[in-house]
């Protein structure tokens, strides 16, 4: 049982007679379960109902992590396992050791926060294919950086919004 | 039988009695006071940014002293990338296309200066109520929801610190009420000394030989080179013009409408050959709505965060006049 599966199960994508035999697994299995707990903490927290105590133990995890660097690609998932993968890159503390404690799980090169491209440190941004160089098609973040600023909603939240401004551009231009 | 009646007609009331309801003057106070709160204090934390199927995890840190305020926000997920804020100046390093991009306000930056006059423009289109009190990454918080008066704009509910009104959580909802996009913090820490290191780019060094695109605003009337925008929807009014460099071309015209709360932008490109590909129409992404149309030689795209009929009209109100 993987965590793509547990996070399926989560979503409630697994079929019925499906969910049973996981949820047996699930319950005989400690670090499946942990995995599981983990999932939903995280999940919780952003949805801002985990108890205060844990939120900010998970909050603070997320603020010390180092900045992830491997590049994210593929195709989108399920709501949660988007929450889940994506905060698990900050909580890679918690995650991490989840998925090394299941035996014969590989995880996709993009989950693995703390394993940046060899060669590359913590705090080292990889070294940009060639191909990345190249002017950037026409995309809607030019627009997004030019407007941003006359935006009085985004003016409440500060420098917080041009998070829009500036899309993965590996990822959204697929190279 | 008769309550049934009596409940159907006090529902088909309801979207009247929202646009004559009027604002709470105590929610009013707290808007004020998030404003405020954005422009004095100093902090750092890691928030969510939560739209369609995406999230992605970003740590923000503004510090103010006497040299003025400077804020950055490094995004955690995916490919690094930083924003740096200051001096009505926006830096964007995007190390995986080794390119800096700028975009220069310079003191003409419209907030909060115009803030009386914004909020009484707003509670034209919404009705603004204070919530219940909730709790976000540990702080204690006020809600407080912009609700729109007409379908042309997006609610938001907010929820801001209690003890320092600093804004912890923004959500924006569409007129079923579903969710667009939420900004989160996660963890956040107010006040306190912030080393001003912390608030420089990591790629400040690295960057020197990196493309730099710089958005060159100048201000302009464009209505002496024949563009005018016919009508607005409701509650928008024109709040500036300009010039700007924009995808490589330079002279691209800028024009900014807003209600108060949103903006929406229209720009417009000569239609070079490089934008040969361009498809007219509309897209989205969490509560930003984009739709491109061409007009004469030129490409005009409308984006703001505001429901594609907003972007639609005030796009197909673009007109043309050969001077």
């Amino acid at each position: 049982m993987m965590n793509e599966r547990i996070s399926a199960l989560m979503d409630g994508e697994v079929d019925e007679p499906e969910v049973a035999r996981d949820l047996v697994h699930l319950s005989s299995n400690g670090d499946l379960r942990r995995t599981w707990d983990t999932y939903h903490l995280i999940g919780d927290t952003l949805r801002g109902h985990a108890a205060p105590a844990l939120a900010a133990k998970v909050s603070q995890r997320l603020a010390s992590e180092p900045t992830v660097l491997a590049p994210r690609r593929g195709a989108p998932r399920g709501r949660i396992a988007q929450i889940a993968f994506s905060a698990a890159a900050g909580a890679a503390g918690i995650a991490l050791v989840a998925w090394l404690a299941l035996p014969g799980l590989t995880p996709e090169p993009q989950q693995v926060a703390t394993s940046a491209p060899a060669g590359a440190r913590p705090g080292t941004p990889p070294a940009p294919p060639v191909a990345a160089v190249t002017p950037v098609a026409v995309g809607v973040e030019n627009y997004l950086l030019a407007h941003q600023s006359f935006s009085p909603a985004g003016a409440m939240q500060g420098v917080a919004p041009y998070v829009r401004t500036v899309a993965d551009e590996r990822g959204s231009r697929g190279k | 039988m008769k309550l049934l009646r009596l409940l159907l007609i006090a529902s088909s009331l309801l979207p009247l009695s929202a646009a004559f309801a009027q604002s709470d003057p105590a929610a009013m106070l707290w808007l004020q006071r998030v404003y405020s709160a954005t422009q004095r204090l100093s902090y750092s934390g890691t928030f969510v940014y939560q739209h369609d199927d995406q999230v992605e995890t970003s740590r923000i840190t503004r510090v103010v002293d006497a040299s003025g305020p400077v804020e950055k926000l490094e995004i955690m997920d995916g490919m690094p990338r930083e924003i740096i804020r200051s001096r009505g100046q926006v830096i964007c390093y995007l190390p995986s296309i080794m390119t800096v991009k700028i975009d220069k306000q310079g003191d003409r930056h419209p907030f909060p200066l115009v803030l009386p006059d914004q909020f009484k423009e707003l509670a034209e289109s919404y009705v603004v109520r204070k919530g219940e009190l909730e709790r976000v990454a540990g702080h204690d918080c006020q809600v407080i929801v912009l609700e729109p008066k007409d379908n042309l704009r997006y609610g938001q509910k907010l929820c801001a610190d209690l003890a320092t009104g600093m804004l912890l959580k923004a959500k924006t909802f569409g007129d079923k009420n579903d969710m667009l996009e939420t900004f989160a913090f996660t963890q956040l820490r107010i006040g306190g000394h912030i080393d001003r290191e912390k608030v420089k780019s990591r790629f400040l060094a690295k960057s020197k030989d990196w493309r730099v695109e710089d958005s060159d605003v100048a201000e302009a009337d464009l209505t002496q080179a024949g563009w005018t925008v016919r009508s607005q929807p409701p509650g928008f009014r024109k709040v500036t013009e300009m010039t700007r460099t924009l995808n490589g071309a330079s002279g691209v015209g800028h024009i900014v409408f807003s209600d108060g709360l949103a903006a929406v932008s229209v720009f417009i490109e000569p239609a070079a050959a490089r934008n040969a590909a361009r498809q007219p129409g509309l897209s989205r992404q969490g509560a930003i709505s984009v739709f491109a149309r061409q007009v004469d030689s030129h490409w005009v795209t409308v984006v703001g965060e505001a429901p594609a009929e907003s972007v639609k009209l005030i796009a197909n109100a673009v007109e043309h006049r050969k001077p």
